[in-house]
C-alpha cells in the first residue's frame, strides 16, 4: 500500500489525457499499485463520461467557435459509408495481438507492473546500467518524450546519493525496494514530485536495492555530446548543502 | 446515511443505489460473500442502463443498426471534435480532429460488442476510446519513436468483482446528477479539461484565469462530486 500518492490534478490529467506518455506512464505505474487512486480514476474517468455525453450548452463560454466544431456533411456520410463496407473486419486485428502479448509469462526476477513491459522486456537486469558513482546506476527508457528524460535509477542496498537538486521538475515512482530522505520513507508504488530547489538526499534501505521510475522536466539542453558523456548525471546538479 | 437523490428514500447501506436498482435488500448484508455479490450482480444486468445512449451502443453491437450509430455520431462527434482540436501537425487542428472523429467512431462500431454496461455507461466508455486515440495520434503525428501505446497506459477495468462495478454504476448514476448541480464556473473548467482537452496550465492561458484558480476549480468540483458519491 502505498503512502505518497499523486495530487487530485494529476489524477484528472491523466483521466482527461492531457499528460505526457512519460508522465501518464508514472501514474499508470502508481495505480499498479495503488487501489485507492485507480478507484479516483475511475470516477475520473465517469466525469469525461459525463462531460461527454451530456447535451452541449448553448451558453458555453468557449475559444471554440460552434461552426469550427460542426462535422461536415461529408464526414458524415462518409463514416456511414465505412460501416457499411462488408470488409470492415469485425474485430480490428490489433486487438487480438494486443490480448496475447499481454499474455506471456514474465521470465524476470522482480515482477514489474505490465505498463513498463514493452519499455523493459526482458526484465530490468538487462537494461543498459551506466554507473553514476558508487551507489547509483541509471538506465534511459525510450519512451519516445521529447521534452523530459525518462529513466530508471537503481541505489544499492544502503547506498547514499549526494544531495542533489533538479533542473526541472522530476517525477518519481518506487518500483521495487525502498529509499529515504527528509521527507520520509518511499515504498514501491510510492509517488513523489520534486521541483526544482528541493534538493534531497536519498537513501536505499540497508536490505535491499531500490529501482525507481524517474521522468525529469528538461528545459535545459545538453550543449553537446562531449557535456553528455563527462556528465550523464548533468541534469542533476550537486546542491550545496 | 445516504440520500438516494432519485426516490427520496434514505437507506443506511453505502450500496443503496445499486442495491435498489438491482431490487435486492441489501439492509441485512452488512458483509458480502462472494456469492451472494454474484447474485447481486446478475440481478442487476436486467435491469434499464442509466443513460440514454448506453442501450443505443447495445442496439449497435446487437444489429449492426447505421440509424443507432448515426444517431450517436451525431451527438459525440462534435464533442470528440473538439477534444481533438489541439491536435498540431502540419494540417489545421480542424483537419486533425476530423480525422480522430473518424478514428474513434469507427472503433466505437468496431469495438460496440466489447462494451459492457456494468462497467461503465457508454459515454465512458467512449470518452475512454477518444482519449487513448488521441494519444496514439498525437504519438504518431509527431513520429515519436516509442514501442508505448495508449492501451498500455491506460489499462482498460479488469476488475472481475461484481462489486466493483455496481459500485460503478452507482458511482456514474450519481455523477450525472452531481455534474448537473456544479456552479456554472466549475463546470465550465471541467468542459475545458475534459471536452476541449486542455491541461489545467493550457486551461489557464485560454481562459486569462490564475492557474491556482483553475486548479482550485477543479478541486471544489472533485470534492463537491465525492461528497455526492
Amino acid at each position: 500500500m502505498s503512502h505518497f500518492h499523486p495530487d487530485i490534478h494529476w489524477l484528472t490529467e491523466y483521466a482527461a489525457g492531457n499528460l505526457s506518455m512519460s508522465q501518464a506512464l508514472c501514474i499508470s505505474v502508481h495505480l499498479s499499485f495503488c487501489p485507492k487512486c485507480r478507484k479516483e480514476v475511475e470516477q475520473l474517468n465517469s466525469l469525461g463520461g459525463m462531460m461527454l455525453s451530456r447535451p452541449q450548452a448553448m451558453n458555453d463560454a468557449t475559444e471554440q467557435p460552434q461552426s469550427e466544431l460542426e462535422i461536415s456533411d461529408s464526414l458524415r456520410s462518409h463514416m456511414l459509408d465505412l460501416i457499411s463496407n462488408e470488409t470492415l473486419p469485425n474485430v480490428p486485428a490489433e486487438l487480438a495481438v494486443e490480448t496475447s502479448a499481454n499474455d506471456e509469462p514474465s521470465n524476470t526476477a522482480v515482477e514489474l507492473p505490465d505498463c513498463l513491459d514493452k519499455l523493459i522486456p526482458n526484465g530490468t537486469e538487462k537494461l543498459d546500467w551506466k554507473n553514476l558513482g558508487s551507489a547509483v546506476s541509471v538506465a534511459r527508457l525510450a519512451a519516445g518524450d521529447t521534452e523530459r528524460e525518462v529513466a530508471l535509477h537503481k541505489i544499492k542496498a544502503g547506498g547514499r546519493v549526494s544531495n542533489h537538486d533538479h533542473k526541472g521538475r522530476e517525477v518519481t515512482v518506487v518500483l521495487t525496494g525502498s529509499f529515504s530522505d527528509q521527507e520520509g520513507q518511499y515504498l514501491p508504488g510510492d509517488f513523489l514530485i520534486k521541483e526544482p530547489g528541493q534538493a534531497h538526499r536519498p537513501i536505499a534501505s540497508e536490505d535491499a536495492e531500490c529501482i525507481c521510475l524517474s521522468v525529469l522536466d528538461a528545459p535545459v539542453k545538453f550543449t553537446g555530446p562531449i557535456a553528455r558523456l563527462i556528465n550523464p548525471f548533468l541534469r542533476i546538479r550537486t546542491a550545496a548543502s | 446515511m445516504i440520500k438516494n437523490k432519485d426516490t427520496g428514500e434514505n437507506d443506511d447501506t453505502n450500496l443503496s443505489l445499486g442495491a435498489n436498482a438491482a431490487g435486492v435488500n441489501m439492509r441485512s448484508a452488512p458483509s458480502l460473500s462472494k456469492q451472494k455479490q454474484t447474485r447481486m450482480h446478475s440481478t442487476y444486468t436486467d435491469k434499464p442502463s442509466i443513460d440514454e445512449w448506453s442501450p443505443l451502443l447495445k442496439i449497435i453491437a446487437r444489429d449492426r443498426d447505421r440509424k443507432a450509430f448515426a444517431r450517436l455520431f451525431d451527438h459525440f462527434a462534435p464533442k470528440i471534435k473538439s477534444y481533438g482540436m489541439m491536435l498540431k501537425s502540419q494540417h489545421t487542428s480542424a483537419q486533425m480532429a476530423e480525422e480522430l472523429v473518424q478514428d474513434v467512431m469507427i472503433k466505437v462500431w468496431l469495438k460496440a460488442h466489447c462494451f459492457d454496461s456494468e462497467k461503465a455507461s457508454a459515454g465512458t466508455w467512449i470518452f475512454t476510446i477518444a482519449r487513448n486515440c488521441r494519444t496514439d495520434f498525437i504519438r504518431k503525428a509527431n513520429r515519436i519513436n516509442t514501442s508505448l501505446t495508449a492501451d498500455d497506459l491506460w489499462p482498460m477495468a479488469e476488475e472481475e468483482e461484481p462489486f466493483t462495478s455496481l459500485h460503478q454504476r452507482r458511482i456514474e448514476k450519481n455523477i450525472h446528477s452531481a455534474v448537473a448541480q456544479l456552479p456554472a464556473e466549475q463546470a465550465d473548467v471541467l468542459k475545458r479539461i475534459y471536452i476541449e482537452g486542455k491541461s489545467h496550465s493550457e486551461v489557464s492561458a485560454a481562459t486569462g484565469l490564475p492557474l491556482g484558480t483553475v486548479k482550485s476549480r477543479v478541486r471544489l468540483a472533485v470534492s463537491k462530486l465525492r461528497t455526492l458519491l
